[in-house]
């Protein structure tokens, strides 16, 4: 699934009718970034009183830039992530890498959890926003203001450690 | 179990979050508390602006009543009583004179820029007093001659001239004591006459 960049910033969910959707949608996000859902709950509340503060529309990606800003705000406080800086690939021949090879039900026995919980924050987001939010690397890169070369990075390095974690043949190995 | 598509897991695993009720209701009641709270505070604002508007326009009004209406002398009394303070102030204050003179001929040649000429009303002869000099100066806004006499005894008197326009136009004959001064004001020659003096 693929959307327009033009969906991404015009992706309102207006309240009340869509607002519970779009709060899960954006703790989905909070936990693609914490991996904790007490965390992702917290960094959910604090995006929404900060847009209330400014009196920002509910629009999906700016409460989404919020969730990251409090996300990013928050741990660089507490030092507990390190954005990592990534070469940036020229990019020229690479798209969007492969995320469809087989597993084994890695869901349902939790396995897929504590694989992504071995990702980088950086890593996890990326991740998400390609497969769950459907979002294409140009449209990850404007998200997250970063280059589209290091989105492709992020998502072929998270390919990698899931194909070593979970077995890209069909095994869970987490 | 067969294998599934590695994405479609994923995307399986986030569609099992959801933000808990608790989380939920939180949230809610937080936007409608700040909600309800904004409005009445842009409605305070609004209150409290209007309100500042208001007495900024009603302050500056009654100031400006104040310095320009309730302090302007408008009748012939108030007119009148507004010139004795000048006198009064102008002959206490010692101002340093513009000119030295001994006689009104040598006064007359040497305040050219007054638009009368000044003269010596007869009280002045009458009651011998000795010019000294004069300087420029003004009454309620009117330009006027400061001259300086000295009584027989010594005494300073000033005198003041000024052609009756403005304010002055509507001055009125009168004695005032003022300060411990006896000011007088008249009209002769043309002229309105303040002569301040000490009270004998």
């Amino acid at each position: 699934m693929t959307r327009s960049a033009l969906h991404l910033i015009s992706d309102r969910a207006a309240l009340p009718e869509d607002f519970d959707r779009l709060l899960d949608a954006a703790y989905r996000y909070a936990v693609s970034l914490t991996h904790e859902p007490g965390e992702a709950e917290d960094l959910v509340q604090d995006a929404a009183l900060a847009l209330l503060r400014t009196n920002a529309e509910w629009e999906r990606s700016y409460l989404f830039v919020t969730i990251r800003n409090r996300f990013i705000d928050r741990y660089r406080r507490n030092r507990r992530i390190a954005f990592v800086a990534l070469e940036q690939e020229d990019g020229t021949a690479v798209d969007v890498p492969d995320l469809t090879f087989e597993v084994r039900d890695v869901l349902e026995t939790g396995a897929l959890d504590r694989a992504l919980a071995q990702l980088r924050a950086e890593e996890r987001e990326a991740l998400f926003l390609a497969v769950v939010e459907g979002y294409t690397a140009d449209e990850i890169g404007k998200l997250t203001a970063r280059p589209r070369g290091t989105i492709l990075s992020l998502l072929h390095r998270a390919k990698k450690k899931l194909r070593q974690l979970l077995g890209g043949d069909g095994g869970a190995t987490v | 179990m067969s294998p599934q598509k590695f994405d479609e897991q994923v995307r399986e695993h986030y569609s099992r979050q959801r933000l808990s009720d608790e989380g939920r209701d939180r949230i809610k009641a937080m936007i409608r508390k700040p909600r309800q709270s904004r409005s009445a505070s842009r409605w305070w604002w609004a209150r409290t602006g209007v309100a500042a508007v208001f007495v900024f326009v009603a302050t500056a009004a009654a100031l400006w009543f104040a310095v320009f209406r309730g302090n302007v002398p408008e009748s012939p009394q108030e007119i009148t009583a507004a010139v004795v303070r000048d006198a009064a102030e102008g002959h206490n204050q010692q101002e340093d004179l513009d000119f030295r003179a001994a006689r009104a001929a040598d006064l007359r040649r040497a305040m050219k820029s007054l638009d009368f000429t000044p003269v010596e009303p007869e009280i002045m002869r009458s009651m011998n007093m000795r010019l000294v000099g004069a300087r420029y100066t003004t009454l309620q806004g009117v330009m006027a001659a400061q001259i300086l006499y000295l009584d027989p005894k010594g005494e300073p008197c000033t005198l003041y001239q000024a052609r009756p326009v403005d304010k002055l136009a509507r001055i009125s004959k009168s004695e005032h004591v003022i300060d411990g001064l006896r000011v007088s004001v008249w009209r002769e020659k043309g002229l309105v006459m303040v002569l301040t003096r000490p009270v004998a």
